[in-house]
């Protein structure tokens, strides 16, 4: 970070010690009241108001300690997790002056990109000028295609590994390869060259699940499901794929990530995927009658790709899902679930705590002021209620978390929060029931005194019923 | 009054913010809850003569209503008040404390006087003076009741630095100021041109900042807070507070260099006074203010360090 001249920091300081405030005090006028202080903390103050605290607090330090004081705590704030080890970072400690400048920082580094950038810029003119001049600029797929597509015919086949086809659905194969193979991938240099298309930023949803329509840790889309239906039931359904008759998007899409040949060992190394994938694949369902032709065709090596411990896996994985459905209590350890993270989550002596293992270790995610009893999870979505009224939500599995003020008719729940059930406002039926949902987000509260609270528009607004 | 009477409507708004703080279940009646709103308007709003009833009705309907009436009730002793105060926030004190002390018998300590000076122990006029009567709604009671605890802390914090031996402070290692050294005092007058040049450049410069731009140089600079209590207290995002420090760093260097231009000097040599350590040229000032414990940090402000400004040296 930039350093302020070191005359700012002494100037500032005369400016407070000229206007000569005295001590704080809850009774003294020169200063404002503890409401006030209140207020500007909790951003409810008039622009007006704001500005004016502002200004006593760039002049009094006493009141600017009271304020970070008065901060709540920080634990509400998820606890850094070291990727390496696993173990809960120490909260860093406050520093007395700015960190010293990188060489490598953004301000230095964003010159050297311009340059560059610049070289190639120059370079495409000098080498290919005929190219450019041309009246119509070729479409990525077409720029691409001389290198990489067979004939266009077999463009639309899913063996085609290298296949960027002009159909802009067949452009979300993207979406599917995992980041952590993008680069082992050779699809992945020719399709980032694509242009964007909704149906891409749809399966990227579908994949990250950070749709608020999305269920924990499940695909809706039929497509997104198909891929794994086999996987999760043990079925040999090669034949059964041969009778699907419609091709959406996603089932193009997986089907190409299926029959890469470096899939079955990025197939392997996806549990994520291999877990959303498995639950829907119920017994005696018929999703596989909307694969089309073609892509039932591939989904046939598909199940040839797949090894058999990732099928194990992948069944383990499902039926670890569906218990943790099943078991929504209050308290203890045994309370569990799997988001689309593979993140396992349990309360334990009040304190959240969330494996990124399976289970196999754990660490401390939220510690909240008051012991917390329930949580309820929907993909990275996770809620946690606890006594007096304590609720938070986070939307990215855990990283942060915001704490949440149910309030109806301006009567704020304060009572011990039991249970939490997440549900949907307009549809939730599948086979997981409750955890698995569609459409906006309904958050049913189950509190000490018999009242339950339900909001439908993701906590904003709340009903006491 | 800046009563909502005001306004044709008034009763009924003023009905309507009883009903909704359930102030009747803690046995104050409607007048009574009137009252209050009508001292905290006076208190907040009645400043502005241009405020209207709308704004009145506004006011008050963004008041926390139900902690308002908890807090009061409480205040005049409702029994029920107090059991619904205490199951709500006395574990919550205890955990405020502890944060704020970080220390189990400090917290202790610091919960049961404020939960005492909640009570009111002390009685004046056989009424029990309970410090709840100040809360007026404006953010939560929670937030309020956290806020208080912190004000007390640095009080207690203060006084008990002013009463530290100086036997405590030697064993503690604090270093006394030396006598003010009559050659570097003389050279600081010598140079006192161009250093009088650069305090009110940069005086010119912090102040065609916002407050709120001011706020956070001071806070980060001088308090050694982190970018993310910065930005909760601003209600940002801590990349954002640290964009604006950035913004702000490059910005101030820029103005000042400029204002001292205009002032006469050249470039190179408004650039070297702007680098120079200031530091070095108020030594005497900075030992002398050393002295006063009543300026001292407390615990949690690691990077306050209370010294004066160039400018109050050369008296």
């Amino acid at each position: 970070m930039t350093e302020v001249p070191k005359i700012v920091h002494d100037r500032l300081r005369a400016a407070a010690l000229d206007q000569g405030l005295p001590a704080t005090n809850a009774a003294e006028p020169n200063h404002p009241d503890p409401d006030l202080l209140t207020a500007f903390a909790e951003q409810s103050l008039s622009l007006a108001e704001r500005d004016g605290v502002l200004e006593h607090l760039v002049l009094c330090v006493d009141c600017r300690d009271t304020v970070a004081l008065a901060l709540p705590a920080e634990n509400v704030v998820a606890i850094p997790i070291s990727p390496e080890s696993g173990a809960i970072q120490a909260p860093a400690p406050h520093p007395s002056k700015p960190a010293p400048r990188r060489v490598f920082a953004w301000p230095s580094l964003r010159w050297a990109a311009l340059a560059a950038g610049v070289v190639v810029v120059g370079s495409v003119f000098l080498l290919r000028p005929g190219k450019l001049n041309q009246s119509n600029q070729p479409s990525a797929s077409q720029r691409i295609a001389p290198t990489k597509l067979p004939p266009p015919a077999a463009a639309s086949s899913t063996t085609d590994h290298g296949a960027v086809a002009s159909n802009p659905d067949e452009a979300n194969l993207i979406t599917v390869t995992p980041q952590s193979k993008k680069a082992a991938d050779p699809r992945f240099t020719v399709q980032q060259s694509l242009a964007p298309h909704p149906a891409e930023h749809a399966m990227l949803l579908a994949r990250n699940n950070k749709s608020p329509r999305q269920p924990g840790g499940l695909a809706n889309s039929p497509g997104s499901t198909a891929l794994a239906l086999d996987n999760s039931a043990g079925q040999e359904t090669a034949a059964e794929t041969n009778r699907s008759a419609t091709a959406t998007t996603a089932v193009s899409a997986a089907s190409e990530l299926s029959s890469s040949p470096a899939n079955p060992a990025l197939m392997a190394n996806s549990d994520a995927p291999a877990i959303e994938k498995a639950k829907p694949a119920a017994p005696g369902t018929t999703q596989m009658n909307e694969l089309a032709p073609s892509d039932a065709d591939q989904q046939k090596e598909t199940d040839s790709a797949l090894a058999p411990a990732l099928r194990a896996r992948a069944r383990a994985s499902a039926a670890k899902l569906e218990i943790a459905a099943s078991q929504k209590s209050a308290t203890g350890f045994a309370q569990h679930d799997v988001a689309q993270n593979d993140f396992a989550w349990a309360i334990n002596s009040g304190v959240l705590r969330r494996s990124e293992d399976s289970g196999q270790t754990w660490q401390d995610n939220l510690r909240a002021d008051h012991p917390l009893l329930c949580y309820a999870s929907r993909g990275n979505e996770i809620w946690t209620g606890g006594q007096g009224g304590t609720i938070y939500h986070s939307v990215d599995g855990g990283m942060t978390w915001v704490q949440v003020r149910p309030s109806s008719n301006g009567r704020q729940l304060a009572s011990d929060i039991n249970r939490i059930d997440l549900g949907s406002s307009n549809l939730a039926s599948n086979n997981l029931g409750s955890n698995v949902t569609q459409g906006p987000a309904k958050i049913v509260l189950s509190s000490g005194n018999h009242e339950i609270w339900i909001s439908v528009d993701d906590g904003k607004t709340w009903e006491i019923k | 009054m800046p009563n909502p009477a005001q306004s044709d409507n008034a009763p009924s708004i003023a009905s309507a913010l009883y009903e909704r703080s359930g102030a009747a279940a803690y046995g104050l009646s409607a007048e009574q809850f009137t009252a209050i709103i009508d001292e905290i308007l006076h208190k907040h709003i009645s400043s502005n003569p241009a405020s209207s009833a709308g704004q009145h009705a506004d006011f008050c309907s963004a008041l926390r209503l139900e902690e308002l009436a908890l807090a009061r009730a409480c205040a005049a002793g409702n029994e029920r008040a107090w059991h619904d105060f205490i199951s709500r926030y006395r574990q919550k004190l205890h955990s405020m404390a502890l944060h704020i002390t970080r220390d189990s018998a400090h917290a202790a300590e610091l919960a049961d006087s404020l939960f005492a000076d909640l009570y009111g122990v002390n009685v004046r006029d056989g009424v029990r003076n309970s410090k709840l009567v100040s809360y007026t709604g404006r953010g939560s009671l929670e937030g309020w009741l956290r806020t208080v605890m912190a004000q007390e802390f640095i009080n207690r914090y203060r006084k008990q630095k002013r009463t530290v031996s100086l036997e405590e402070q030697i064993e503690e290692g604090v270093q006394f100021a030396a006598p003010a050294n009559p050659e570097r005092t003389s050279a600081r007058v010598s140079g006192g041109a161009s250093d009088q040049h650069l305090e009110s450049a940069t005086d010119e410069a912090l102040a065609e900042l916002s407050a709120e731009d001011r706020f956070t140089l001071a806070s980060y600079y001088l308090d050694g807070r982190t970018l993310a209590e910065i930005a909760r207290t601003l209600g940002l995002h801590e990349s954002s507070v640290s964009r604006r420090l950035d913004r702000l760093a490059t910005a101030l260097r820029k103005r000042i260099l400029a204002g001292l231009r205009m002032r006469g000097m050249s470039h190179a040599r408004a650039a070297e006074a702007l680098e120079a350590d200031v530091r070095d040229l108020q030594l005497d000032l900075r030992s002398r203010l050393t002295q006063d414990s009543s300026a001292k940090t407390f615990p949690g402000s690691s990077g306050k360090v209370p010294v004066q400004g160039p400018g109050e040296s050369a008296d």
